[in-house]
């Protein structure tokens, strides 16, 4: 630890020098008294002086938390010598608050003792962090130094998005040939009934349908959706993000795919991910809980990376977006490069659907006849994208905090029963 | 040599100058402003000493002057929050009373020491002024061990 002097140290080294001095000069030996306390406190301070002696451990009670979540930390001290006072310091990201503890914080640890300090944290933000980087000022008996230094006890701690209300999704235009919970638009083997047809040599007794068979004086046999999975991709738009204090689209996006990765894989789908921003950052489509934690990972370490350079489709691997697969790209669309390249998508054929993590709700009108213009002409501005969206037949679904993210996804399925309409 | 009342005038500034410099030092936390209070407050005693004969009281001075000093010091260091605050106010105040005594007890040996009669003369002026700085040099090189 590095030692360095406290203020008073050079004070009162000066004002015994001053005044023996001025003992001298004026020969009052009262001056030489005034002096002489000062002037073996140092010496006594000085020749005290000693590295402080101690240990110190820090644990997490746990690794993984939700936001939300509440988490202790424990710093273990043990005490080799004395200290009279030690001043801690844990500095805290934005994201983790303290609830119960303090942090600074002073304490007195006698020779040989042992002492537990728990700071209770909250995880407002998802996020990836590091805690342990610990501040440690020791100060001596009479304070004249303090040996100050950082100890690197880091932990880590993985704070998950918390989870949106979900009981349905969207449902995709084409399935995939594996095994699956969505029924297939396709007919084939399955549960689902779907047709009546002819009989042909080689079908299975008993997918005859014998009453139909009866009814017609020939044998009839049902036909069924088979059940097949899909292929999700979460097209996460990570270009730029809209803020007010604490929140951001950021935080409601990432919430929202993981949300949906969550679901889907529930479901047997295959979930992959694109984030697709200042870097870009890509899974390949796959299944199960090691993908769940695989995306979720990626997700947190998620973040804004200004970048001017243009981007578009073909910066993305081609295996990342298996053909048929359903892509739900979550975007505050408020930059240009996002949105051509989700335009992009549907122009080749991807079926896309966007779910707006409304910037509206972090931007504020200013006052003047001016600025309300300003606001209203960049809202209809937003509109205007959407209808160019709804045009190429992607629906746009605005989703804002506080509101279930099941709604948004409903919103979707209703636009696409409209357009079917409007097709007929 | 300055009257009675000539001194008055002189030392009545010195006195509420470092009563105001310290009140702004601890309301600021300046930490480097408050050596000089206790300069203003030692030169206010060497003027107020005039060629009086030695002052019996200084060890109680010396005493108080120390004791100023420390709680100056510690108050500005009570800004932060701590776990065992009792204990550490204890053993503090504890400190600040033990230097103080000491203070006293050490001024009254100096002061004792004064009064023994070894002659004057150059010589002795030499002696002391080797004294002094064989304090501040004998400080200097233990804090360049240290």
């Amino acid at each position: 630890m590095k030692r360095t002097a406290a203020p008073k140290l050079g004070a009162y080294a000066g004002l015994a020098a001053l005044a023996l001095l001025a003992a001298l000069v004026l020969g009052r030996p009262e001056l030489v008294v005034l002096a002489a306390p000062l002037a073996l406190l140092l010496y006594l301070g000085l020749a005290g002086s000693r590295q402080p002696d101690f240990l110190v451990a820090l644990s997490l009670d746990r690794d993984r938390a939700v936001e939300g979540d509440e988490v202790t930390v424990t710093i273990d001290f043990e005490a080799r010598a004395a200290i009279e006072r030690l001043e801690l310091h844990v500095p805290l990201k934005d994201g983790l608050e303290i609830v119960d503890g303090a942090s600074p914080l002073t304490l007195h640890l006698d020779h040989d003792e042992e002492r537990t300090i728990e700071l209770k944290l909250r995880c407002t933000r998802w996020g990836a962090y590091v805690i342990g980087d610990l501040l440690l000022r020791a100060h001596d008996r009479l304070d004249l130094f303090a040996y100050e230094g950082w100890l690197d006890r880091r932990t880590p701690l993985k704070v998950y998005p918390r989870a949106e209300q979900l009981r349905s999704l969207v449902t995709p235009l084409e399935t995939q040939v594996f095994t699956g919970n969505q029924v297939s638009r396709a007919k084939g083997e399955g549960i689902e009934f779907a047709d009546l047809r002819a009989y042909e040599p080689g079908d299975t007794l008993r997918r005859i349908n014998w009453r139909a068979s009866a009814r017609r004086g020939e044998l009839w046999v049902n036909e069924s959706h088979p059940e097949r999975n899909t292929d999700v991709i979460v097209f996460l738009d990570t270009f730029v993000e809209a803020r007010e204090e604490q929140e951001s689209t950021l935080d409601l996006a990432v919430r929202a795919a993981a949300t949906i990765a969550d679901r889907y894989l529930e479901r047997k789908d295959r979930v992959g991910l694109v984030s697709f921003g200042g870097y870009l950052n890509w899974l390949l489509p796959s299944s199960g809980i090691v993908q769940l934690y695989r995306i979720v990972d990626s997700l947190l370490d998620t973040e804004i990376i200004l970048s001017y350079a243009w981007k578009n489709v073909d910066v993305i691997p081609p295996r990342t977006l298996p053909p048929k697969a359903l892509i739900l790209a979550v975007s505050p669309l408020l930059d240009e490069r996002a949105v051509t390249t989700l335009l992009d998508l549907r122009a080749r054929g991807f079926d896309l659907a966007v779910i707006e993590v409304s910037p509206i709700p972090f931007a504020s009108p200013a006052k003047g006849e001016r600025e309300e213009l300003a606001w209203r002409l960049w809202r209809l501005k937003r509109e205007a994208l959407r209808g160019r969206y709804e045009r190429v037949g992607v629906p746009v679904v605005e989703w804002r905090e506080g509101t279930p993210l099941e709604g948004a996804l409903a919103e979707v399925g209703a636009f696409r029963r409209q357009a079917r309409l409007a097709r007929v | 040599m300055l009257q009675a009342d000539s001194r008055l005038w002189l030392i009545v500034p010195m006195c509420i100058a470092p009563v105001v410099l310290l009140a702004l030092a601890l309301l600021a936390g300046w930490a480097w402003l408050i050596p000089w209070p206790l300069v203003l407050l030692g030169a206010a005693y060497a003027v107020e000493l005039g060629d009086a004969a030695v002052d019996q009281l200084a060890p109680v001075y010396a005493g108080a002057f120390i004791g100023v000093a420390e709680l100056a010091y510690w108050s500005l260091e009570l800004r932060g929050r701590a776990q065992d605050l009792e204990r550490l106010t204890e053993r503090r105040a504890g400190l600040i009373v033990a230097l103080a005594v000491f203070a006293v007890a050490l001024g009254g040996l100096v002061l004792a020491a004064t009064s023994l009669r070894l002659g004057s003369g150059v010589a002795l002026d030499v002696v002391g002024v080797l004294a002094a700085v064989g304090v501040v040099f004998a400080i200097a090189l233990v804090a360049r061990r240290a």
